[in-house]
């Protein structure tokens, strides 16, 4: 609780007389030489620097406010896809700036004096540290937004398809064509990996899951189309996983892929395949996007996790830099009294150290005579 | 705005935000914490520099880090007397006393065109009189515009644990009961105190009920508070609050065993065998003591006793209690730390891990949380180092004998038996052995202070220890300093019992109320702690058991806590009738009595304050009377240590 005096302190140097017309032009001059010219260009780059991230955040919760909504509608998914897109080109934006604005403020640290200096290095730390924080919110809402997709395409699959290899294909080849994503994505690696590997190892499920009536999920829904679909993987593409293949054959009836086609056929799912077709189309779209997105912005994340690193502030208290300067010299002053002991006490070294003077000195002599 | 809850260190918290944002109504916005803030430099959040005095960089140490100040966008943070450059561009916020000598630099500095606009914050009340002559000033050089906003601030005081704060009055006790001290310094010295109560109470934003023993210096101080917030216009146009906090003002001399006494819990040890200041702590660490040449090592640390979960559970235990616990938790935190490393088979935990079994998000979860583990177990770590560090000046200064003795002083176990009392005290300092020159010095002091011994028996103490620290004296210039300077702080003692200026012994201290537990819980720890002993070797547990178990008696209640008890719970027949009812509300006093028949609003919050210095000790037992429905507050003119007070007290022999 604050009591305000300013208009009291107004009034009251209203009241006295003027003085003597400002000598600020002599500051002036002095405030408007080239360096200090160049600061204040600096200190508004930064400012709008900082302002383009205070909208990019704001753009980042709008996204992140649609992604945490779970399954969304189609005008929703293309708004994100617009939001993902702008936020990147705004992130890469600002990473130029903040590099071309903080090698400037380097070259002009030099010229202005000390404090200005730090000064400008402090505001650069946290427009950086800002930034930092932007883009790794950004990285986190990319993730969560992969995995709610890939939660939501299972979902789909196991509602509307469980027979079409067609649509099975963009996703495998997509996960496994890329390279895993600098961050360590084990969801997007465990994708294709999961479907073998529980496949490989329970094949006595399959029996009690493959003939399912449409719409009916167990507790292992997921599984089942991943056990269902390197079977499909397996009969359509031959059997190069002849150990797959092997399994899924004696494990069950031969008969029951062809079942399943045939119960499809007679539902007429095939007409609503198409649209769905589309649909998943869609969706095996934005999520190689976003991992391409992922990807590219992933050297900028690195850069910035190192930058961050460097600068984290040494000083964590207010009143703590005598402290560390008292500390700085006694620790010298111990180290100098260490050395003074030893060469009392230790003959052979004091000679050494003799020597090595008295052979700089002959040199320097040499030198110079 | 301010709930009743609210701490004192988190509304100066709030305090000092709302100044950083210029002090801007708009920005009352309050964020929660630091990350919700807009970034620095967005028109919200505008980047400035912070200039204080030094006076005012003890105010902001403890309470922001420099990483805090960067969030809120102070990007420099310089100091007022020091040699500054000109930054063109970048609002200033100054900080300060309001003293001719700072204001003078002010302007100096908005003649000079170092900034772009000055935005002045003075710690307390600025004067009229020195208003006029900085305006002068500024209109004179013409730098008028460069003046942005003038404000009173009314923090001048410096929060170091959420429910305690010091004035920083240097020299207190000394001063107020020198007799060089004169009239006119007197009332100084009142009236400053008096402010900085009324900060604490502006800041906390209630008007509270000020209650004070009859005469003397907490009378001066508390009609001066009463004033001053009975003629503070926007205070009073408060809403009325429906919890009124009580404001009890102390003198020192009502109580001088509790500064002198030696302490048994955690917190008040460090306080009292460390160095520290400012919730710092220094102690030198021997590094391999049977090398040629043994390295000492100067160890510093900073507490954070609110935040640090060890420290803020056990400060106020008792020391081998305090042990034990760092004990326990540390190896609990290290059974968990080898848990997960096992988990993730040692080396690689992002290694390819069998993602269907549930042990996935387990593994994920025991991942993310080890930096925590490990954060919490370099806490622990840093805490052990300071137990160590207080177990071995504990060991060698003997110092539970001293409190034992001490405390069975205080409470009047020898009161039937004086002579009993005077050949303990005796035997204990003639033991060259047994502690430093000043524990037995304090030991003397409490003697002379719980008991009626005579004059004659003084000095008969008082040469037996001359006599033992001959020796020492007669080596070290630093003894006999110590030596002088409390036989000196005796005769004051002396001085002060011929004038009767001290109570009797009887109100001193009193046996805290059996607890039902009480007794049963003290033994129990105490051999709980002698099995852990025997079947762990830790060094440190094994050195406490023998040495420090008398610790764990009883702790008693001091004559504040007694004092701040009976006010809040308004016991009849107690203090509460004898002490002064000042309310700024209403003009003149207010009679006890009359007020005793109707129904009083419950105490829910309580602030102690004592003139003269208060120390750890008085704070620790303070809180034996804070509960979940009343929370006590503690502050003083400045936070003393035995060894500090002795000194003053030294001084005025």
């Amino acid at each position: 609780m604050s009591s305000n005096r300013t208009h009291e302190f107004m009034a009251l140097a209203q009241s006295l007389p003027a003085g003597s017309p400002p000598p600020t032009s002599a500051n002036g001059k002095k405030g408007d030489s080239d360096a200090y010219q160049e600061l204040r260009n600096f200190h508004t780059t930064a400012a709008g620097i900082s302002r383009d991230i205070a909208g990019t955040s704001a753009l980042l919760s709008e996204l992140s406010n649609l992604v945490r909504q779970g399954f969304a509608q189609p005008q929703d998914q293309a708004r994100m896809n617009q939001l993902v897109m702008h936020i990147k080109s705004q992130i890469e934006g600002l990473n130029g700036r903040l590099d071309q604005a903080s090698n400037t403020m380097q070259k002009q640290r030099r010229k202005v004096g000390q404090q200005a200096g730090e000064e400008a290095a402090n505001m650069m730390d946290g427009l950086k540290s800002t930034f930092a924080e932007a883009a790794s919110d950004f990285k986190k809402v990319l993730q969560e937004r992969t995995d709610n997709m890939k939660e939501e395409t299972d979902f789909q699959k196991q509602v509307y398809d469980y027979n079409n290899a067609d649509d099975d294909d963009p996703i495998p080849n997509m996960s496994s064509l890329y390279a895993p994503p600098v961050f360590g994505g084990a969801n997007s690696n465990g994708f294709p990996a999961l479907d073998l590997t529980s496949s490989l190892m329970s094949p006595g499920d399959n029996t009690s899951s493959l003939p399912r009536p449409h719409g009916i999920s167990s507790s292992y829904s997921g599984s089942d189309i991943r056990q269902r679909r390197p079977l499909e993987y397996n009969n359509s593409y031959g059997s190069q996983n002849s150990l797959g293949g092997s399994l899924y054959s004696t494990a069950q009836p031969p008969l029951t892929p062809l079942d399943i086609q045939r119960m499809e056929e007679e539902r007429g799912l095939q007409q609503q395949l198409i649209p769905d077709q589309d649909y998943l189309q869609q969706r095996a779209d934005a999520m190689s996007q976003v991992e391409s997105n992922i990807v590219e912005l992933g050297t900028i994340f690195n850069k910035l996790a190192v930058m961050v690193q460097e600068h984290r502030e040494m000083v964590q208290r207010v009143d703590d830099n005598v402290q560390d300067a008292n500390t700085n010299i006694n620790m010298s002053m111990e180290v100098l009294t260490d050395t003074l002991m030893s060469l009392r006490t230790n003959r052979m070294l004091a000679f050494r150290v003799f020597s090595v003077l008295v052979l700089f000195i002959i040199a320097f002599i040499i030198f110079f005579a | 705005m301010t709930t009743p809850e609210m701490s004192l260190k988190a509304a100066q918290v709030k305090a000092v935000h709302r100044m950083l944002a210029f002090n801007e109504e708009s920005s009352a916005a309050t964020y929660d914490n630091d990350f919700s803030l807009p970034p620095a430099g967005s028109s919200n959040n505008q980047w400035k520099i912070l200039i204080y005095d030094a006076a005012c960089r003890s105010i902001i140490s403890p309470i922001m880090s420099v990483q805090q100040l960067r969030r809120r966008g102070v990007t420099l943070h310089l100091l007022l007397n020091s040699e500054r450059e000109a930054i063109p561009d970048v609002p200033a916020i100054y900080f300060c006393r309001p003293t001719k000598e700072n204001l003078a630099i002010i302007a100096q500095d908005c003649a000079k065109g170092l900034y772009d606009r000055a935005h002045l914050n003075f710690v307390t009340k600025l004067d009229r009189e020195l208003m006029e002559e900085f305006a002068k000033l500024v209109v004179q050089t013409g730098s008028l515009n460069k003046v942005a906003s003038v404000h009173d601030q009314y923090l001048d005081y410096v929060c170091l644990e959420k429910r305690l704060f010091s004035l920083h009055k240097v020299n207190s006790y000394a001063i107020y009961n020198g007799s060089g001290t004169t009239e006119a310094m007197m009332e100084q010295a009142m009236t400053e105190i008096a402010y900085g109560l009324f900060s604490v109470v502006a800041t906390l934003g209630h008007i509270p009920i000020i209650r004070c023993p009859k005469g003397g210096a907490p009378e001066m101080v508390a009609r001066k508070l009463n004033r001053m917030i009975s003629e503070h216009p926007t205070l009073l146009r408060n809403k009325s609050s429906i919890t009124r906090p009580l404001v009890v003002i102390l003198d020192r001399n009502a109580d001088l065993i509790t500064p002198i006494q030696h302490t048994s819990t955690y917190q008040a040890l460090i306080d009292d065998l460390l160095k520290h200041q400012a919730n710092r702590v220094e102690f030198e660490v021997v590094q391999d003591p049977d090398s040629n040449r043994p390295k000492k090592t100067q160890k510093r640390f900073d507490l954070d006793p609110d935040e640090d979960r060890f420290y803020s559970a056990h400060k106020f235990q008792p020391f081998p209690e305090a042990i034990e616990s760092n004990g326990a938790e540390l190896q609990e935190v290290t059974a968990r730390e080898q848990e997960i490393r096992s988990k993730t088979g040692g080396a690689d935990p992002s290694s390819a891990v069998d993602p269907l079994s549930s042990g996935a998000n387990d593994l994920a979860n025991a991942v993310e949380s080890l930096p925590a583990l490990l954060n919490r177990k370099k806490q622990l770590e840093v805490h052990t180092s300071i137990l160590q560090a207080v177990m071995n000046e504990v060991a060698a200064r003997d110092v539970p004998q001293f409190y034992e003795l001490e405390s069975a002083l205080a409470t009047g176990t020898y009161k039937n038996d004086p002579t009993k009392a005077k050949q303990k005290v005796l035997t204990f300092v003639g033991d060259a052995d047994k502690g430093s020159v000043e524990d037995k010095i304090r030991l003397i002091m409490v003697y002379a202070l719980t008991t009626a011994a005579k004059t004659a028996e003084l000095d008969e103490v008082g040469t037996a220890l001359q006599q033992a620290c001959e020796m020492k004296a007669a080596q070290d210039a630093s003894v006999r300093q110590v030596l002088s300077n409390g036989l000196k702080a005796i005769s004051y003692l002396k001085k002060l019992r011929s004038m009767h200026m001290i109570p009797s012994a009887a109100d001193m201290l009193q046996e805290l109320q059996a607890t039902p537990g009480g007794e049963k819980s003290s033994s129990h720890v105490f051999s709980s702690l002698m099995a852990k002993a025997t079947t762990q070797a830790t060094d440190l547990l094994a050195k406490a058991t023998d040495k420090v178990t008398s610790m764990l008696g009883k702790i008693n209640k001091h004559h504040a806590t007694v004092v701040v008890e009976n006010l809040c719970e308004m016991k009849p027949g107690t203090e509460d009738e004898t002490y002064l009812y000042l309310d700024p509300k209403v003009k003149g006093d207010v009679d006890v009595i009359k007020l005793q028949s109707m129904t009083r609003a419950t105490v829910r919050e309580a602030i102690a304050f004592v003139i003269g210095g208060g120390c750890y000790g008085e704070y620790q037992n303070l809180q034996m009377v804070a509960n979940d429905r009343r929370q006590i507050s503690y502050g003083s003119t400045e936070l003393l240590n035995a060894s500090a007070f002795l000194s003053q007290v030294g001084q005025l022999g």
